[in-house]
């Protein structure tokens, strides 16, 4: 117990980093998710399959790969950087960049299922009213489809910020990079520092659980 | 006016939901599309709003040909058959919508909403959402939020259907007074003949596409010009029996009716409204001019009875139905006697109507 005592400081910025992967990657997914979602929908074909391809592919690949493939392809191939002398920068965008293309697949397909709760009647009393596609989408289908998966966001979330520990592949010194090192540094505490990062998840996404069921079912359309 | 010619609506498939259609609808006319389910009444209605492209034929509203107009810009409100209104949105803002999206300044268009909502009593709830409305409020709604655009054409498809049937009768009395008074040309589709004759000006009956007869209800209730639309028509189905003209006089279902002039020998249909007869329990004196046959079913109408008499005529067991009043009901099994009223039966040739009887 000691160990986590005397590692508190350590391990408190190690979570802070994994709130800050969680909550970047989370916005940039839900707006590029929500594009995608909007591709899939829309009437044009060409934006229809890409939106299909990209999802497929991001969907059916392992994040570990994503993540690697954006810390070595991305990042030493083909030098994509984001700050010329700090690495630990650059990791983290490039780990913010895999989680978020990979979350924004999933984001889509929730997205889109909330699309489906919405009857065809709200878009074409949208329409008859003058609305033009983009405008039903944005005033009268997102809002709705947007309330109905409130509780499957959560979930997503969750997922989020669990699957932020696979930054730690390319050295985002976030909760299980720091764990690891930990395990090296107190040999004998092994059990206590897991038990003690496994609480600090639990108290990561417990509330995040609560507070979307609660949401869900405040901001409800009832029809 | 609304101009609809040559109008046609194929789907991808090949059905032909509307066939090569011609209509003129009237300034301020409430105009009926009436048919059983799948005559492309609800499509011919999509079509004019705009929901729908014609394969081929224009539509005009007024002087403007808007076949091709997408339906914000046809000046048209449509009032859908589940409402459709937006539940993230207070009534306020459902029913100001359509004026926010023609940029009306947000005041005018407040001022508006709560002006029509008054029309339509419903300024007790312009703050709740629609989930926390009734069905006919919900409706009163819809119809609000078609009147504050100001249209030239009201397009309700199915208005009355999804109320309960005591609710029905009152929203088809209000709706009737508010069409009056808008004064606005309105077209509606409905499966039910009561509702279209009950409101409208005028109806257009339609099957497969095409449009059977347009009249006043008077006229197509009155004289149908074929038999779709005589068996169509009626709360109580017509009884619709196969008969010729031979010698001089009409052989129906064992009776010999007189043949009224003009009319060639050869078959014919003879139709008869159930409510267009008279039941007697004895043969008619001095006449023989009435069907008859033995009491098969006897159903309570409330204020009457409907006799199915089973005539036992040689060719086919033809059966003829009667509208007996009140306490006049014969016994199950019993001989009856049906002499239709003079001029009230119809005669089709090639289902065409030929004159009256």
């Amino acid at each position: 117990m000691e160990a986590v005592v005397e590692e508190l400081p350590v391990i408190l910025q190690a979570f802070w980093l994994t709130v800050k992967l969680t909550v970047v990657s989370g916005v940039i997914s839900l707006v590029w998710g929500t594009v995608l979602a909007a591709m899939r929908v829309s009437p044009l074909p060409v934006l229809r399959g890409a939106g299909t391809v990209y999802v497929n592919i991001l969907r059916n690949t392992p994040l570990t790969l994503i993540i690697v493939f954006c810390g070595l392809g991305l990042g030493t191939v083909m030098n994509v950087q984001f700050s010329a002398d700090d690495l630990s920068i650059n990791s983290f965008w490039l780990s913010t960049i895999g989680l978020s293309a990979y979350t924004a697949a999933f984001v889509c397909e929730v997205l889109r299922a909330g699309i489906n709760t919405v009857p065809l009647g709200q878009a074409e009393a949208a329409r008859s009213i003058g609305l033009t596609f983009p405008q039903t989408l944005r005033l009268i289908i997102l809002p709705q489809a947007f309330r109905a998966v409130i509780a499957p966001f959560g979930s997503l979330l969750i997922a989020l910020i669990k699957n932020t520990t696979v930054a730690a592949a390319i050295g985002v010194a976030e909760a299980a990079l720091r764990m690891k090192n930990l395990f090296d540094a107190h040999g004998d505490a092994v059990i206590p520092i897991f038990l003690g990062f496994a609480a600090g998840f639990v108290v990561l996404t417990l509330p995040v659980g609560l507070l979307f069921g609660r949401l869900a079912r405040r901001m409800a359309v009832t029809r | 006016m609304i101009s609809l010619s040559g109008l046609t609506k194929e789907f991808p498939g090949g059905v032909r939901a509307i066939d090569s259609l011609d209509l003129e609808i009237a300034d301020g006319e409430f105009f009926a599309l009436l048919g059983p389910s799948g005559c492309g009444k609800t499509t011919l209605l999509r079509t004019i709003a705009g929901l729908e492209t014609p394969t081929s034929g224009n539509i005009r509203i007024g002087a403007v040909d808007v076949t091709r107009l997408p339906p914000g810009r046809r000046d048209v409100a449509m009032v859908f058959q589940d409402y459709a209104l937006f539940p993230h949105m207070d009534v306020t803002a459902n029913i100001a919508y359509p004026l926010r999206i023609k940029k009306v300044p947000r005041a005018a268009r407040e001022a508006k909403a709560a002006e029509t909502a008054s029309r339509l009593s419903l300024s007790e709830l312009l703050g709740r959402r629609p989930g926390q409305l009734s069905g006919g409020q919900q409706q009163r709604v819809a119809l609000a939020r078609a009147i504050a655009s100001h249209p030239t054409v009201f397009l309700f498809d199915e208005p009355l259907s999804n109320l309960d049937a005591r609710l029905r009768l009152e929203a088809r009395t209000f709706l009737k007074r508010l069409q009056r008074e808008l004064a606005v040309t309105t077209v509606f589709v409905t499966h039910d003949q009561g509702e279209a004759l009950a409101l409208a000006d005028r109806i257009a009956v339609m099957s497969a596409g095409r449009i059977m007869q347009v009249g006043t209800p008077s006229e197509v209730f009155q004289r149908p010009a074929n038999t779709f639309v005589a068996a169509f028509i009626g709360s109580t189905p017509m009884n619709l029996l196969p008969g010729r003209a031979e010698n001089g006089a009409l052989h129906v279902a064992g009776a010999v009716l007189p043949l009224p002039p003009g009319v060639r020998e050869g078959p014919i249909v003879y139709g008869l409204r159930p409510e267009y007869a008279d039941l007697t329990q004895s043969p008619p004196l001095g006449r023989n001019d009435a069907f008859t046959g033995k009491v098969a079913v006897v159903e309570n109408l409330g204020t009457a009875h409907l006799v199915t008499l089973e005539s036992p005529s040689a060719e086919a067991n033809h059966l003829l139905q009667v509208v007996v009043p009140e306490g006049e009901e014969p016994g199950l099994g019993t001989p009856a006697w049906v002499t239709p009223r003079p001029g009230r039966a119809l005669l089709y040739r090639d289902d065409e109507l030929l004159t009256s009887a």
